[in-house]
């Protein structure tokens, strides 16, 4: 449980976070993506691939959202950020179905079935506890980032008239939210310092992107990602090393993960890891 | 120190930081064919410097994508060393 003194601390941060959302971060998927464009255009099917790959990724949002309003239900600066998260984050999802179907890449009834098939699973949150929650999202949200930047400029590359303002949009988000939690991390670091560096050492080594096995065709999928450029050590450069850097922390900082406290997660590879929180 | 003897360090290194015996390797192969986490990757590094008494800056790991990587930018600050 957290003290008062962080909650207000959180409430204060979470303020800050909303009044920029509200004045500056606002898009609508329906008049801030040039759908018009769209017209005659033959989209790329490595791109639709991806784009419904991370689509369906978003779409764990009623368990995203019910693992974090569980945890933070007592605390009404991190409970409001995770509803106003959860609007930002219901776009998502919403802008590359859109896509797909605008598109014609996706039929009204592909895209039926596929929503069916990813909200048939149900996703778990990794960790039980709010401090590793918080690490956990600032890790996950970069690592959206990233992917979305990469995605942007391969869309651009390809040519591809819409792709690469909807991953603009939907990147700058997750970066907004990224900052979020590290202002969270930094909170707890001021107030426990040797924990929190524990449970950022325990979280770093059994990172993984959220539903990357539930989803589908998962195999074929992580292929045109890593094609993409997302692996291990873009993970390492773009994501854990800047997120140590703006803590103002060095790998120096963190300590030994006890190995009896991480397991082998069985099944294909993640994006990133093997391993996992042993549960 | 040779490059044989760095890559024998950093084989005592993986064991020591997977809990495993580690697997053959040479200056080609991959960090990521290796099954390193991202943290047991700094964690080896770390490992290293402390054995070899140096220090690798953050900023250079984040081009280390294979074991030649990693033993180029440690003997790069071995006292006396060719680059
Ligand atoms: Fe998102
Ligand atoms: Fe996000």
């Amino acid at each position: 449980m957290t003290s008062r003194a962080l909650r207000e601390a959180f409430h204060r941060e979470y303020l800050t976070f909303f009044e920029r959302a509200e004045r500056t971060r606002r898009w609508n998927v329906f008049t801030d993506v040039d759908w018009d464009q769209l017209a005659g255009h033959q989209p790329d099917p490595r791109l639709t691939l991806c784009a419904e790959t991370f689509c369906g990724v978003e779409m764990y949002l009623p368990d995203y959202l019910r693992a974090h309003l569980e945890l933070m239900r007592g605390d009404y600066g991190r409970a409001w950020f995770a509803a106003n998260w959860g609007y930002e984050e219901a776009k998502h999802s919403l802008v590359l179905r859109e896509y797909l179907r605008r598109s014609g890449a996706r039929g009204d009834d592909e895209l039926h079935d596929y929503t069916e098939a990813v909200l048939a699973r149900t996703w778990q949150a990794p960790y039980d506890d709010g401090r590793r929650m918080t690490i956990y999202g600032a890790l996950q949200e970069m690592t959206t980032f990233v992917i979305y930047r990469k995605q942007r400029g391969w869309a651009g590359q390809l040519g591809d008239p819409v792709l690469p303002e909807i991953y603009r949009l939907i990147g700058r988000d997750e970066m907004a939210h990224s900052r979020f939690y590290l202002k969270m991390i930094e909170l707890h670091l001021a107030e426990d310092r040797d924990g929190t560096l524990a449970d950022l050492a325990f979280v770093l080594r059994t990172f993984r992107m959220p539903a990357e096995d539930l989803l589908p065709d998962y195999d074929s999928r992580i292929e045109v990602m890593r094609a993409a450029g997302v692996d291990r050590g873009v993970f390492l450069a773009e994501v854990v090393l800047p997120l140590l850097k703006e803590l103002g922390l060095t790998r120096h900082d963190l300590p030994r993960v006890p190995a009896e406290a991480v397991t082998e997660i069985p099944g294909p590879p993640g994006l990133l890891t093997q391993a996992g929180a042993k549960r | 120190m040779s490059t044989e003897e760095l890559l024998a360090l950093i084989r005592t290194g993986i064991a020591d930081v997977t809990g495993r015996p580690a697997p053959a390797l040479d200056i080609d192969t991959g960090i990521e064919a290796l099954g390193l986490d991202s943290l047991q990757t700094l964690e080896l590094v770390s490992w290293a410097e402390e054995r070899l008494a140096i220090r690798v800056p953050d900023e250079e790991l984040a081009t280390v994508r294979s074991i030649g990587d990693l033993t180029g930018a440690l003997s790069a600050r071995l006292p006396g060393e060719p680059r």
